[in-house]
């Protein structure tokens, strides 16, 4: 695995997510540098530049991912965050890398 | 509010102030001013015979009362010097450090860590609330493990309404309308929605929802 | 004849509410307070800090109160727990100068950085206010923070890094200006 890899796949995973029907935002799980913010500031419906809003760790057959959602509040949440967690499986297993071994999604909006 | 003071001038000489003298009975303004400070404790009987004391005491009583006024009026007048030192404080507050215990969302892959968040079921019922006319909710709070997969939860809303509201009939079709959003948007199993309601100028009441 | 059910109830509500809603998260009604009692927070800070300063603190009290307001017990008194939240923030810039003691700091005490002057005062608040900006700067934060803020004479010591005796003689002068300035309205 390279250092292109370990960046790219965030981004990859929010703009996945942000397609996902029933997600109006992706939040920060944190900033990228510390520095730039005090706090973790909210993202709606813009993308800070330099903050990854999904999170990664760990690399290769060890892979965590962390994602707080916003949903719409049309449908009951729970189909949104199980349909938020099967996109990022899909992406990851897509593209040819094994399973993360966990996938954490959490709604924090809803409507 | 300002009332008559404001259509009052002041003397052009000034005229004399309680505090011009130099001591009353062998205190000094700064005792006087202490005294006042300390509510008067312990009672002081050269000050409280003095009647040059008194009459400076009744004058920083005085000052003390209209002190508020003051600040009052210059923050009426207050002008910011751009309009964005809201969103400059919007910006920076996290709404996360709202987000509470998270509420286990079921699936049936093992790696999945589905959850949704405390502060978005407080928000589902705020909006639910936000729904019914002449009513406003203040505070959510849900009791239980609900941090456990499928847990029992008592859910207690406190609510404030407003004049001409039928108290008891929005407590409970508001009542109702919680348990129903809450159903769909978690996977808890609710037991009681408690609705305490805060009708503005009345007392409080329970309308329990079973 | 006001109508029963308000058109915005958020923007109408009273303090209690939208302090508690706020307190459980909700950012409109948090927007709603900081427009309510900014200008109160600014007005305050202006009494204590260098102009320069009052945006940042103004800032600082609220980003500070977002976090501690579901401790508030009393979310009814949120404007004058405002104050208290100003009080430090005001008071920690105030020792964050005294600390840097750098020479470029000395205020050019335009204290009259109060409201906006014109000829003649026309009201006792005004005249008051005029006062206070007149007063040095010392006799007026020891002022505020007795009168506004409510602290003790050793709180305001500890505040200021100023001892007790000054504080007491401070206020006590701060006390003759303004009731002069006051009686003369009688």
């Amino acid at each position: 695995m390279t250092d292109a890899f370990a960046d790219d796949l965030p981004t990859e995973l929010t703009r996945v997510l942000r397609n996902v029907e029933g997600v109006h935002t992706v939040y920060a799980t944190r900033p990228v540098v510390p520095t730039v913010l005090a706090s973790v500031a909210e993202a709606v419906r813009r993308e800070p530049v330099g903050m990854h809003q999904v999170s990664v760790e760990g690399s290769g057959a060890d892979i965590r991912i962390t994602a707080n959602i916003g949903v719409f509040d049309g449908e009951p949440a729970p189909d949104v965050c199980r349909r938020a967690h099967d996109a990022i499986v899909d992406h990851i297993v897509g593209r040819g890398d094994p399973q993360p071994v966990a996938v954490t999604v959490r709604v924090g909006r809803v409507g | 509010m300002t009332g008559s003071d404001d259509t009052r001038r002041p003397r052009p000489d000034g005229g004399p102030s309680p505090l011009d003298e130099a001591a009353f009975e062998g205190h000094s303004i700064e005792s006087l001013s202490d005294y006042l400070d300390r509510d008067r404790q312990p009672a002081d009987p050269t000050i409280e015979s003095s009647p040059a004391a008194q009459h400076a005491l009744a004058a920083l009583a005085r000052l003390r009362a209209v002190a508020p006024r003051v600040l009052a009026s210059e923050a009426d007048s207050y002008e910011f010097p751009h309009d964005h030192w809201i969103t400059r404080i919007l910006d920076q507050i996290s709404v996360q450090v709202r987000a509470g215990r998270d509420i286990p969302v079921a699936h049936d892959v093992p790696t999945a860590v589905l959850s949704i968040t405390e502060g978005a079921v407080r928000g589902v019922v705020r909006d639910v609330g936000d729904g019914f006319a002449g009513m406003l909710v203040e505070r959510v709070r849900l009791d239980g493990d609900i941090e456990s997969p499928g847990a029992r939860a008592v859910v207690t809303v406190d609510i404030v309404t407003f004049a001409g509201t039928d108290v008891a009939a929005v407590g409970e079709e508001f009542g109702r309308a919680v348990r129903s959003a809450l159903a769909k948007h978690t996977e808890l199993s609710v037991t009681d929605v408690v609705v305490r309601v805060r009708d503005t100028g009345l007392t409080d009441e329970e309308v329990r929802d079973r | 004849m006001s109508p029963l059910f308000p058109r915005s109830p958020l923007h109408d509500a009273d303090d209690h509410a939208v302090a508690s809603r706020a307190a459980d998260g909700d950012v409109r009604a948090f927007e709603v307070l900081v427009r309510r009692h900014g200008a109160l927070v600014a007005a305050y800070a202006a009494r204590i800090v260098s102009p320069g300063d009052v945006d940042d603190v103004v800032q600082d009290t609220f980003i500070s109160a977002w976090q501690d307001l579901p401790s508030l017990e009393k979310p009814a008194a949120v404007r004058s727990w405002l104050i208290t939240v100003a009080t430090r923030k005001s008071v920690d810039r105030l020792r964050a100068k005294r600390d840097q003691s750098s020479i470029n700091e000395h205020d050019v005490e335009d204290s009259a950085d109060g409201p906006a002057q014109t000829a003649v005062a026309s009201s006792l608040d005004e005249a008051l206010s005029r006062a206070l900006s007149a007063l040095p700067e010392d006799q007026r934060r020891c002022w505020v923070l007795r009168e506004v803020a409510g602290l003790g004479y050793q709180e305001i010591a500890d505040e200021l890094g100023l001892p007790v005796t000054t504080v007491r003689g401070l206020l006590a002068r701060s006390r003759k200006a303004l009731v002069r300035e006051m009686e003369a309205w009688r």
